[in-house]
């Protein structure tokens, strides 16, 4: 199921300043080469776009500018960056890209002749294809049976977090804090959109490469920012703020009490201890989904996913179990029954609540 | 509402079903037929089935998205996980004669083959009868794309004022940005580049601005659905000679092609001219990628006419058309320079939405 992923359009919107290290690049590429072997897979094919950018990125630390990309990646050596705008994200991706064989699609070069030039044995796309747009299908495997797919060899890597990942998605969580404790320093705010451009402000100004906002003011759900003058009675916003920082997502929601345009926050009192209990090594997502469903009853979509490159990515499947160094963002009531969405870090024996 | 003229449209064209899609991605290249049709903007994969003679139906893979979308637009609209399955379910129970299909090349694979598996032989693609209406109504959204353009000159003096050594290139696009959205901007593209010698144009990237700099931006704020864009180029410190040179190279070529922004005309007419000025001055080998990418390009919340200015795009100009013209490119003694103003095509000629700016900026 997909959330706001569309609300904005071009995915990121500033570059990486990497903070991951070449080093860390190059083990994933390795360990997707492993995973491949043991798989007599020859060549993956990993698709990635300008919203779509998780895997390419997690492999490149490099998202399109525009349009799409394939990184083909042999079960040996370096892969090849076919990227599908030459005039805009042929310099650009050399520029900020360490791979090292970039090439661009044309009316003469198919991806589908690239693949079958550099690839060998079986070929597989990290994505399946059936979703992809038909055009860019043909455009890029002809009329060509569309390859399988595998999934599992990147998800099952990105799923687990390593040290500098948590460290980014703790940094966008602390700078997602930041922009509401500053929404509530006294100023008044008249229209939905004036609160959406101080939080991007102090989002991007603080460093973030995309923000997304969504607000509820006695709606059924979360939406954009309108047009639309704030409440002048008193009333309770529910704010959803998504930050991104050097690629990696984190997403946090707040009560704030709305005075006549002024703002303050309604503090969470802790995490309630009977549900952290619960979220432990093993158990299935789809059972702490259902519970938290239980006692929060708030919103109509997920209630627990994993966090990183994507707003929502994988555990979220409900069979997947949870396990140790996963990035979880979820909705979890405090001691009072409030509900935020929090940033979780599965332990060794459990969870901890990084913000 | 559009959707009750889109209908009328089906009626008249003896169509049974039409099936507008939109994949979730919002682009300012692009339109968005089911946010121009239902005047409501969709925030994921959404479906807009329309018929001739009945209520349409709004279908979203996006749940929380729901009663927004139906209360925005009038329109029922229902979740479904698997909107192939959905709009594959919809057309086997109302069998149409035939089905048109717009947004279409955005379909998934997936979507595309179901559907023609379930109307075979029936099944059109095309948005002319999506584009034909907003051909026609160009005047009810003049006033969204004054309004951007405004928002975004009032954009462009808050990053000016931004703009000084030692800043992050990031703060100005902030700063811009805020005020865009306060002034109503529901979205903004952003570019902003800074080098002594740019070879590229793109997103802010974390570099401390240097004396010398040349600092590109392109600035794209959007009111319902209708974005603008300008592009300006700013220098931190006296610029060169051959900044000021090919600077206003750019501002002539500008001047120079409008008089090719009239009805009637192929759009190529503005690109040809453009290369024309720069081939003049020296520069002909440097008016094709990766130098520059295109002249310029359509805006409009519902069709895509004319799309790029490039030599090759014959499309014909129509009043109403509202295109950035953009004589963007790399020079190789100055590197890469952005100017462009948003123009709409008047029954007489150009209208110059943005203004014409010539200066070219120091700080």
């Amino acid at each position: 199921m997909k959330t706001m992923s569309g609300v904005l359009i071009r995915g990121c919107t500033r570059p990486a300043v990497y903070k991951i290290r070449r080093e860390e690049y190059r083990q994933r590429l390795k360990k997707v080469q492993d995973g491949m072997a043991a798989k007599n897979i020859g060549t993956l094919v990993v698709y990635g776009d300008t919203l779509d950018y998780a895997n390419v990125c997690y492999l490149t630390g490099w998202v399109p500018k525009e349009g799409y990309a394939f990184l083909i990646v042999n079960s040996s050596g370096d892969p090849v960056l076919v990227v599908s705008q030459p005039s805009r994200d042929m310099p650009y991706t050399k520029t900020i890209n360490f791979i090292e064989d970039i090439r661009t699609l044309g009316p003469k070069d198919k991806l589908e002749d690239i693949i079958r030039s550099t690839a060998s044995g079986e070929i597989r796309f990290s994505e399946p294809i059936d979703k992809a747009p038909h055009k860019l299908v043909a455009k890029a495997v002809g009329a060509g049976k569309p390859f399988e797919t595998d999934r599992e060899i990147i998800e099952n890597l990105r799923k687990i977090k390593s040290k500098a990942e948590v460290g980014i998605v703790l940094e966008a969580a602390e700078l997602a804090k930041k922009c509401i404790n500053r929404i509530c320093e006294n100023q008044k705010y008249e229209t939905e959109n004036q609160l959406y451009a101080d939080l991007s402000f102090y989002a991007k100004a603080g460093g973030a490469q995309d923000v997304r906002v969504m607000i509820n003011i006695e709606d059924p759900c979360f939406r954009p920012p309108e047009n639309r003058r704030l409440p002048d009675n008193f009333s309770i916003i529910q704010l959803y703020i998504a930050v991104c920082v050097d690629r990696y997502w984190c997403d946090l929601t707040a009560q704030l009490d709305c005075d006549g345009g002024v703002l303050s926050q309604r503090p969470m009192n802790g995490i309630c201890e009977d549900v952290i209990n619960l979220i432990k090594p093993g158990v299935r997502i789809g059972d702490i989904d259902s519970l938290l469903q239980k006692v929060s009853g708030l919103v109509p979509y997920r209630y627990i996913s994993g966090i990183g490159l994507n707003l929502e990515e994988e555990p979220v499947s409900p069979d997947v179990r949870l396990e140790r160094n996963m990035l979880l963002s979820a909705f979890v009531p405090d001691s009072k029954g409030r509900v935020y969405k929090r940033l979780l870090l599965m332990t060794k024996d459990g969870c901890k609540a990084l913000i | 509402m559009k959707y009750r003229q889109f209908s009328k449209k089906l009626s008249d064209s003896r169509i049974d079903m039409a099936l507008v899609y939109f994949d979730g991605r919002h682009s300012a290249l692009s339109p968005c037929y089911v946010r121009y049709l239902t005047g409501c903007k969709p925030v994921g994969e959404t479906v807009l089935i329309s018929y001739p003679d009945n209520e349409p139906i709004l279908i979203t893979s996006v749940e929380m998205d729901v009663t927004r979308l139906s209360g925005r637009s009038g329109i029922k609209a229902v979740y479904a996980e698997d909107l192939a399955a959905a709009c594959a379910g919809i057309v086997r129970t109302k069998q149409p004669g035939n089905l048109l299909v717009c947004g279409g090349e955005d379909i998934p694979l997936k979507l595309k083959e179901t559907l023609e598996s379930c109307t075979p032989g029936n099944c059109t693609w095309d948005n002319g009868p999506v584009e034909d209406i907003a051909l026609g109504s160009f005047e009810e959204e003049k006033e969204n794309f004054e309004k951007s353009a405004q928002i975004a000159l009032e954009g462009f003096a808050v990053l000016e004022k931004n703009v000084a050594v030692g800043v992050k290139d990031y703060i100005p696009a902030a700063h811009a940005e805020r005020v865009m959205y306060r002034l109503g901007s529901e979205e903004n593209f952003i570019m902003l580049s800074a080098s002594n010698h740019n070879r590229l144009l793109h997103p802010p990237m974390d570099r401390a601005f240097k004396e010398g700099d040349i600092v590109l931006t392109e600035l794209g704020p959007c009111i319902n659905g209708c974005f603008v864009q300008i592009c300006r180029t700013i220098t931190i410190g006296e610029p060169s000679e051959a900044v000021k040179r090919n600077y206003k190279l750019m501002t002539d070529a500008f001047e120079s092609s409008l008089k090719f922004v009239k009805p009637g005309i192929p759009s190529s007419e503005i690109c040809k001219e453009i290369d024309r000025v720069m081939t003049k001055a020296g520069f002909g080998d440097y008016c094709k990628p990766p130098y520059m990418r295109v002249r310029g390009h359509t805006f409009h919340s519902g069709h895509s006419n004319p799309g790029n200015l490039t030599e090759d795009n014959n499309r014909i100009l129509t009043e109403g058309n509202v295109i950035v013209i953009h004589p963007n490119q790399y020079f190789p003694d100055s590197g890469y320079l952005l100017f462009g103003e948003v123009v709409m095509v008047g029954a007489d000629g150009p209208i110059l939405l943005s203004g014409f700016d010539r200066r070219l900026r120091s700080v």
